[in-house]
């Protein structure tokens, strides 16, 4: 039984070989490998060889099996190749892209920076878009009447008249700024704390295209035993340097906001001329980025923190602004038009 | 605050070009926004000495003017007809643009060539005078740069002062800063004063201050004799390179000590004040209601009981640090002047000049906070000058009216230690001494602790930190060695309403949606669309267009708008937004977290439309395993409410044809909005995995051909309960696995009307065994049966 076996094969293989068409290969398949196949009835029959030799023919009946099916395989392959891929496809036709969702970008940015700042053990934090004057501006060291309030123009918000449930004892105003978050997140906190919060602020003033009403600043408070200014420097620095790359030049220089002391600001060289004066850093060389500096003492205690213990840093940054540098994103209205020929992009 | 750098050098010695003085202000805190070079455009424009002037031969107007410009005698055509001989004239020479844009080409008039033109100031950009040429003083050279000749070979830095530092609202106190970091002391400037008797006809002003509270000092001066005239150029140059324009000798000089020193004056015409018992009365009082005043711009000032004003015995004359009045006006006719120089209240200031919507240079140096104890000098400057520049004379004494000095500058006690602490740096105790002495600062003690107070000049020292900053800008921020936070680390708390918003965000990008961001106010139209009425809606009490009247309730009226803007350019797409909206509560509004999401198709039905936007929601249960069973309430013709386990959380809508109509003909719009806080409820732990069976499903496609009154839901619930029956111990599921539509639902003419063929899909697997095709026949069968039997169906297998 081995020899028919083996010229089966045989003659299977060059049949094979010679098979021009895929038709052929499915006519041999059937001769070969088919219920009424001679290599099936043999395989039937091997039950009725002596104990001995049944395991060594089946198994060998069994690899033949096998082979002439890769053959056959393999032919089939061979038959189409030529022919093939290469003929029937325009590979300069454009790809189908799937409809795909986009993620806006001040959501992408925002997450950005939410990772290097929790990368360094701080936590995200929110609060109202409609706050009270409270919080805003008085318990940030910012009194009613005082010329500081000048620095941030002001929504202010009233409820509509003749409707009771609308009744107001506190002024409210949209808020034009995130700080208002670190006090809200002080009043239930103790030190240590390291917090960021982003979120949508507003401001009262026309519109062009660096100024919007809405936009998004990223509040952020460190508040410890032996917090000091070269920490705030090294925090911020490494934030700068994981956004704009590490070799960005930065500037910090003295400026004044009422609920920090003493106040800092962080500049970064203009990455577009390098230094030498351009449009987008009106000339100066130097981009303005983020605000910061020590907790006001005064704020401390409007926080309930004791400043004979700990002190702190805050900073503020604006979002837009930042994210349109890293996209080249010339107009900051642009985010709030909700035009899918912008917003496709990202 | 524009700063001229030769201003500067009167009290300072300058080191470097303008970039490195630009630079050593900024990193004093005092950041310069521009270097602007005013002269820049005039360094080509020369002198020249006009010698003859003759008539031009063939025209009547014109006239051929010989002038010499340093080397060169020539003949230039000039229609100007206020020159002379002797006079000393800018020449612009061919190839020379003025700062007018004018570029000078050489050319013939009327037959005569002209050898370059002589300049009117306006030409120039020196004024507004286009009639005449542009004289300088004789006793100019000639031949050298008209920047040079006028002075103006100037930089001017444009510096913003923070509102703490009212004292660098002038160029003495800017000098001060410039002074400190660079290891120099201020030049005093010496005006020297001559006063004379009175001439017997002149009356004295006499001062009476009613609220002392209000003023806590008032200076009075008068000058005699006074020429108003305008002013020599070196002060008009002085005042346009601090953008202030030049009036009059008398006014000239308030305003060129205003910006020196940074304490406003005014001067009074001194006939004007009403005469009492011979003398000139001034009396600070507050207004009465009904009085009012034409204040210097022109306007009339309705005034109040609030407002502090300089008042004679008659009527009020001025608004008290705020601005003048016309009626008391210096011009050419004055002779006599009363020169007020006061410490006024920061607040009554700010308040009047915010009631009136006025603002100027002495209010907001007032609102900030002056130099009390240099109002005296500042006064003797003043009056010194008026006198020399006017031609009059200063009568002998002034009139002082002072409270004690305000305890603005109390000494604080400032621990050395603080300095490495804070700042993060160690300094010995000399150097940090040395830093406050050259702010103007004393310090007494020695060792850890000094008591430091600061100059009168400063209204911003309060605290320990605000000596630190001071010790920080002048050591240099810059020169700190970065360090890094360490300490002990809080995991942070868990915020189960931002994990939600992030994950819905990645969920919908996912199901294909581009997030959009909207404003938080919208237009009274928009507020028609929200489903809140207008009396509903918290109102922006000073909005600055239409579109912010009204802080939104629904996310619906701009997601709508952003669909029918897009339609112009996409015919198909996905949209959402997660934001606050904000509805009624106390003490303020409560901030709702909304999605709202919409899809547009082309060449779709309502409800294909609806059926995508429900599978979304779907697809959100499951991604969520919210397992809510959703329910849809018709509350209007294209509008639902999303049920959720029988509860509310939402809505739905389909857009209207009529709202779509003018942008598309063929797109279907539907949008659903959901409260994220009800949603958030909903959220369960993490289910655990439910097995799936191993045995072969075997798939049955029903087409089911119903009245279009009959539901999917009642067709469904028919083969549920079918199902229901094949329910044993071994099969707990029942033996249907799935039910749902694979296809569009077909409606059309081979129907006939209110007719609709759904095409089911019924999924049979058994979790225990590989289930018979007849076994599938018979429940396939009774399906069938029951569907005919109580839906008056029609069914045919496919």
């Amino acid at each position: 039984m081995k020899d028919q076996l083996k010229s089966i094969y045989e003659e299977a293989k060059i049949k094979i070989e010679r098979a021009s068409d895929s038709a052929e290969l499915e006519r041999l398949f059937i001769e070969y490998l088919g219920r009424k196949s001679k290599l099936t009835n043999l395989l039937r029959n091997i039950k009725n060889l002596p104990v001995q030799e049944r395991g060594e023919t089946g198994n060998l009946a069994n690899r033949i099996r096998q082979a002439i099916e890769s053959g056959i395989r393999t032919r089939r392959q061979g038959l189409k190749a030529p022919t093939g891929h290469k003929t029937l496809i325009d590979r300069t036709l454009p790809g189908i892209m799937p409809a795909l969702g986009h993620y806006h970008p001040l959501t992408k940015f925002i997450r950005l920076v939410e990772s290097i700042f929790i990368s360094m053990g701080f936590e995200v934090v929110s609060g109202p878009e409609i706050e009270l004057a409270k919080y805003n501006f008085d318990l940030l060291n910012i009194p009613q009447d005082h010329p500081a309030r000048d620095l941030w123009d002001t929504y202010y918000i009233k409820a509509a008249q003749g409707n009771k449930s609308f009744e107001q004892k506190e002024q409210l105003l949209l808020r034009t700024q995130t700080s208002p978050v670190q006090i809200r997140a002080m009043l239930k906190r103790q030190p240590p704390v390291r917090l960021i919060a982003p979120g949508r602020v507003f401001r009262h003033e026309a519109t062009d295209s660096s100024h919007e009403s809405t936009f998004y600043q990223c509040e952020g408070l460190v508040i410890d035993a032996g917090v000091k200014v070269t920490d705030l420097i090294g925090t911020l620095s490494i934030f700068l340097k994981r956004i704009f790359g590490e070799n960005v030049k930065i500037r910090v220089r003295p400026e004044y906001y009422p609920f920090v002391e003493p106040g800092l600001d962080f500049d970064i060289r203009c990455q577009l001329c390098g230094g030498q004066g351009c449009s987008v850093c009106s000339q100066r060389g130097w981009l303005e980025i983020l605000g910061s500096g020590l907790v006001h003492p005064v704020v401390l205690k409007n926080m309930g923190v004791d400043s004979k213990k700990f002190s702190g840093f805050a900073f503020g940054l604006g979002l837009d602004r930042l994210m349109m540098l890293s996209n080249g994103v010339k107009d900051i209205r642009l985010s709030y038009l909700g035009d899918l020929r912008f917003l496709r992009q990202f | 605050m524009k700063l001229s750098l030769n201003w500067l050098k009167e009290f300072v010695r300058i080191k470097g070009d303008a970039a490195q003085v630009a630079e050593i202000f900024t990193l004093l805190g005092f950041e310069v926004e521009a270097i602007e070079e005013p002269g820049a455009l005039l360094k080509k424009v020369i002198t020249a000495k006009i010698l003859k002037i003759k008539k031009h031969p063939q025209a009547d107007k014109l006239h051929l003017v010989r002038v010499n410009d340093g080397k060169d005698v020539r003949e230039i055509v000039c229609g100007a007809n206020n020159i002379e001989p002797g006079q000393i004239v800018p020449l612009a020479n061919e190839g020379v643009t003025l700062p007018n844009s004018q570029t000078i080409k050489r050319i013939s008039i009327r037959g005569i060539e002209s050898n370059g033109m002589l300049c009117s100031a306006k030409e120039l950009g020196l004024g507004t005078d286009h009639t005449g040429i542009f004289i300088l003083d004789k006793a100019t050279k000639v031949g050298v740069a008209l920047d040079k000749a006028l002075d103006l070979d100037d930089v001017v830095l444009d510096i913003t002062v923070s509102p703490n530092r009212a004292d660098c609202l002038s160029v003495l106190g800017l000098a001060r800063e410039y002074a400190a970091k660079t290891g120099q002391r201020v030049k005093e400037k010496k005006y020297p004063l001559r006063e004379f008797a009175k001439p017997r006809d002149l009356s004295l002003a006499a001062l009476k201050i009613n609220e002392p509270k209000l003023c806590s000092k008032y200076v009075a001066r008068t000058i005699y004799g006074v020429k108003v005239q305008d002013s020599p150029w070196w002060l008009k140059q002085r005042l346009l390179s601090a953008g202030v324009r030049p009036v009059n000798n008398v006014v000239d000089v308030t305003n060129y000590i205003l910006m020196e020193t940074g304490q406003p004056l005014h001067a009074f015409d001194a006939d004007k004040i009403s005469l009492i018992r011979g003398q000139r009365q001034i009396i600070v009082r507050l207004a009465k209601d009904g009085e009012w005043l034409f204040t210097l711009d022109g306007e009339k000032r309705q005034l109040d009981k609030t407002m502090l004003v300089i008042a004679d015995s008659q009527k009020p004359l001025a608004l008290a640090g705020v601005m003048g009045g016309r009626d008391t006006e210096v011009t050419p006719g004055t002779k006599n002047v009363v020169l007020e120089a006061a410490v006024f209240n920061p607040l009554a200031v700010r308040k009047a000049s915010r009631r009136l919507g006025l603002r100027s240079e002495s209010s907001g140096r007032f609102e900030r906070g002056i130099d009390f104890e240099a109002v005296e000098k500042n006064s003797d400057q003043a009056a010194s000058l008026i006198a020399k520049i006017s031609g009059g004379r200063v009568a002998r004494g002034k009139v002082v009216v002072s409270q004690k000095r305000p305890k603005n500058n109390k000494a604080v006690i400032f621990n050395t230690g603080q300095v490495s602490s804070l700042l993060g740096v160690d300094l010995p105790t000399s150097q940090i001494k040395k830093y406050f002495n050259s702010l103007g600062f004393t310090s007494a003690g020695s060792g850890k602790k000094l008591k430091i107070t600061a100059p009168s000049w400063r209204h911003d020292i309060f605290y320990e930190a605000d000596l630190i900053e001071e010790v920080g800008r002048l050591y240099g921020y810059n020169r700190l060695n970065p360090t890094y936070l360490k300490g002990e680390l809080r995991p942070a708390e868990f915020q189960p309403e931002t994990d939600l918003v992030e994950r819905l965000k990645d969920e919908m990008v996912r199901l294909g949606f581009t997030e959009v961001y909207n404003y938080s106010f919208y237009s009274e139209d928009k507020a028609a669309e929200s489903g809140f009425k207008t009396a509903e809606h918290y109102q922006v009490a000073n909005p600055l267009n239409r579109e912010q009247k009204l802080m939104r309730t629904s996310l619906w009226p701009w997601l709508k708008n952003n669909i029918i803007k897009n339609l112009g350019n996409f015919d198909e797409f996905k949209i959402f937004e997660i934001g606050q909206v904000f509805w009624a509560g106390e003490p303020r509004p409560r901030e709702v977290p909304m999605i709202g999401a919409a899809i547009v198709q082309k060449k779709s039905s309502p409800e294909k439309a609806f059926r995508e936007l429900r599978g979304i929601l779907e697809s959100l249960n499951q991604a969520f395993r919210f397992n809510a069973l959703f329910d849809f309430q018709p509350t209007g013709d294209s509008s639902y409410q999303i049920m959720a386990n029988k509860s509310p959380i939402g809505v739905m809508r389909i857009l209207s044809r009529s709202d779509i109509e003018k942008f598309s003909d063929t797109a279907t719009a539907a949008f659903f909005e959901i409260r994220l806080d009800l949603l958030g409820q909903m959220l369960k732990p993490s289910q655990a995995y439910r097995s799936y069976s191993p045995y072969p499903r075997i798939v049955r496609d029903l087409a089911v051909e119903v009245n279009e009154s009959v539901k999917f839901s009642d067709v469904a619930r028919i083969i549920c309960e079918i199902n229901r029956q094949t329910i044993s111990e071994p099969e707990p599921m029942g033996l249907i696995s799935d039910i749902n539509i694979f296809d569009e639902v077909y409606r059309g003419a081979k129907l006939g009307p209110n007719k609709k063929s759904l095409p089911i899909r019924l999924v049979f697997q058994s979790r225990r065994r590989t289930l018979e095709n007849h076994e599938v026949d018979k429940i396939q069968g009774r399906i069938s049966g029951e569907l005919q039997r109580k839906l008056q169906a029609k069914i045919r297998g496919i």
